[in-house]
């Protein structure tokens, strides 16, 4: 193909050159992303929950374990003792809200990090070698074709008691529903970067690092992997919703992490038996939940028109 | 077409192979025994006796086998046999038997029921999972296709930014957040509906129809809220692309009238989208149904489930887990074929 190039007067050029400023991906992508008020919004939200809930503990030095029975059931009240209310025990609702946080939080990310890790692996292998195309899109498509939920509840029912002989109660569960939930969870993310792969494969650049003799491991990783961050990036940010989603679906069927230790679902499941006399002790861990995933569904969005370039004017 | 229709059928064979053989490992390989529930006066010689009467000393592959066979060939020949009252007879192939015959021919039943066959149980369940769920995708189809269309042609209208707000709001919150917020709001408050979800109930007058309806007001309309959020943003998004094509622009030019576009052609063409995913969608709100049935405390598949799993009961919950991915297979089968029926650019070959 011929290529014909215009050539621009010097004067114009030397113009150009002093009025653009260099400007990277991730700064147009931060520009497009101020644009959505509501991304903006979701963002500040997550920071404060985040924060509060890593944070907060430190200075609400009130232990969420401690049973006080004379205190039981109270209304949430400012002036008070405990601002949130306390439960049928007398545990104190604000902190077991936050302490469940904690461990809703870790649980999101820490599966999310898995679930990409691996899809992320998946579809780079599958996208960049052609013989493995095929058996691992097999695969993928026989995962995606597993009842998700119901497997979920399945795994962790049978495997709880010999993890939590193992490792403890609180670790044994956690890395159970990290492990189950992220490794349920990687097919969408594989699917996207394998379509990601396959495209940028056919690019100049690739053709050029392998003409100077680039190994294809680096190729795969310096050259490919970077371009496909952006939606490796929005994957994950939907990714943390859906696995603290999930976790605290497990939890509210009871199926999750015991009662002694409090995430947000749990605590549901808990104030679920005494909603009619204190509906309190639902509404609080149901505010988080709701809020946390809202926050992030916003910003996801927003992330996915400011990463897309095709949506860029 | 036909040609890939038998194929696209035929390569299920081995997804459903695979999903049941992965379901049946991790439930074989689980540590847990049937028998732990049990009191602990009963001693271990009688212990090994019952495990050996669920068949649990035979190897794994055996295992595995003789499950297929029951519920591939048996069951179904069953229910064959049932509703149109014939005999199947036997089947041999050198030593194995394939199809018993039809008095020893062994169902799947469940540990903890009583030894009740499992799709009997399935069955007495299907229906109060069908009422809730049915009734609420079909709303939700209903109320999401208009408002999709809606906003979509009346973009960055009041209408459109007040539903798009409501739709994050509906698939950011929980089922399970909604449910319960509608169960203080509704029933505990204000007292307009029952907490509990009645299954008893038989419908035989005004008065019992009347009951009916009012204990599902809620279930239904929490899972349709979840859904019209999903759907209708899918919706309008799939009419937004296609009023960028160049097509609306010649029809626009040919001067049809607005109401006239959007109906015979941005209508038709972008709903093929959506009638896929909503054929997609089937088998995942059984699933989600689980959550809303624990909510209202409907017993369906889901309550179920969660209560074989509770008692170990391995059969029940094999048996339920493999009809789900059965449904999910094959209502991708059937996306895929609407697909190629609603669209004539996609070719089959």
């Amino acid at each position: 193909m011929a290529v014909t190039t215009q050539v621009a007067p010097p004067g114009i050029q030397l113009v150009q050159a002093k009025s653009t400023k260099t400007r990277t991906l991730w700064y147009d992508a931060w520009v497009q992303f101020r644009k959505n008020r509501l991304s903006i919004l979701g963002i500040i939200v997550l920071t404060l929950l985040i924060v509060s809930m890593l944070v907060g503990p430190l200075f609400y030095q009130v232990d969420p374990d401690k049973i006080d029975i004379m205190a039981s059931e109270l209304a949430p009240s400012l002036s008070g003792e405990h601002p949130f209310g306390t439960d049928d025990l007398g545990r104190d609702t604000l902190a077991r809200n936050l302490y469940g946080g904690r461990i809703s939080l870790a649980v999101g990310f820490t599966a999310m990090l898995i679930a990409m890790t691996v899809g992320t692996l998946i579809g780079l292998l599958s996208g960049f070698i052609p013989s493995l195309d095929g058996p691992l899109m097999r695969f993928t498509d026989m995962m995606f074709a597993l009842p998700q939920l119901p497997l979920l509840l399945v795994i962790i029912m049978l495997f709880r008691d010999t993890l939590r002989s193992i490792f403890g109660p609180e670790i044994g569960i956690f890395l159970l529903v990290v492990f189950v939930i992220g490794i349920l969870g990687w097919m969408p993310t594989a699917r996207i970067v394998r379509g990601s792969v396959l495209s940028i494969k056919q690019k100049e650049f690739i053709e050029a690092a392998s003409c100077i003799g680039t190994r294809r491991g680096k190729i795969m990783f310096k050259h490919i992997l970077p371009n496909v961050m952006s939606p490796i990036i929005v994957s994950a940010t939907l990714g943390i919703a859906a696995a603290i989603l999930t976790e605290s679906v497990l939890s509210f069927l009871g199926l999750g992490f015991p009662s002694d230790v409090p995430t947000w679902g749990r605590l549901l499941f808990d104030g679920r038996d005494f909603m009619t006399r204190n509906p309190w002790l639902v509404f609080w861990p149901g505010l988080f939940i709701s809020l946390t995933i809202l926050s992030i569904n916003f910003m996801g969005d927003g992330l996915r028109d400011a990463l897309d370039p095709r949506q860029r004017q | 077409m036909s040609t890939y229709l038998i194929r696209r059928i035929l390569t299920t064979i081995p997804t459903l192979l695979f999903i049941s053989f992965v379901i049946f490992a991790l439930l074989a390989l689980a540590p847990g025994d049937p028998t732990s529930n049990l009191p602990m006066t009963i001693d271990a010689s009688v212990r090994e006796q019952i495990r050996k009467s669920l068949g649990l000393d035979e190897p794994f592959a055996v295992r595995y086998l003789l499950w297929l066979k029951q519920f591939v060939l048996h069951e179904p020949i069953n229910a064959i046999e049932k509703a149109f009252d014939i005999r199947i007879p036997s089947l041999q192939i050198g030593p194995i038997s394939i199809i018993d015959p039809p008095g020893e021919r062994l169902r799947v039943t469940s540990w903890s029921s009583r030894g009740k066959p499992v799709a009997d149980l399935i069955l007495e369940r299907v229906p109060q999972t069908l009422w809730v769920v049915g009734v609420s995708y079909l709303l939700s189809v209903l109320i999401a296709i208009p408002l999709g269309v809606l906003g979509a042609i009346r973009q960055n209208s009041i209408f459109d930014q007040i539903s798009s707000v409501f739709a994050i709001i509906g698939y950011s919150m929980p089922t399970f957040v909604t449910g319960l917020l509608a169960i203080i709001i509704f029933s505990v408050k204000l007292g307009w509906f029952p907490m509990i979800y009645d299954t008893t109930l038989v419908v035989k007058d005004f008065a019992s129809f009347g009951q009916q309806i009012r204990q599902m007001i809620m279930p239904v309309a929490v899972l349709a809220f979840f859904q019209v959020a999903q759907l209708s943003r899918f919706t309008r998004s799939s009419i937004l692309d296609n009023l960028k094509q160049d097509y609306v622009r010649t029809a626009n030019a040919k001067g049809f009238r607005e109401r006239y576009v959007i109906s015979k052609h941005v209508l038709r063409n972008s709903l093929i989208p959506v009638v896929t995913l909503i054929a997609l969608g089937i088998p995942s709100i059984f699933a989600g149904a689980i959550i809303t049935e624990q909510i209202f405390r409907v017993n369906g598949l889901g309550a179920l489930l969660i209560i074989a799993i509770q008692s170990f009961d391995i059969p029940v919950v094999m048996s339920v887990l493999f009809i789900f991915a059965v449904l999910i297979v094959s209502f991708n089968v059937i996306a895929d074929i609407v697909y190629g029926f609603l669209d004539p650019r996609i070719q089959y070959s």
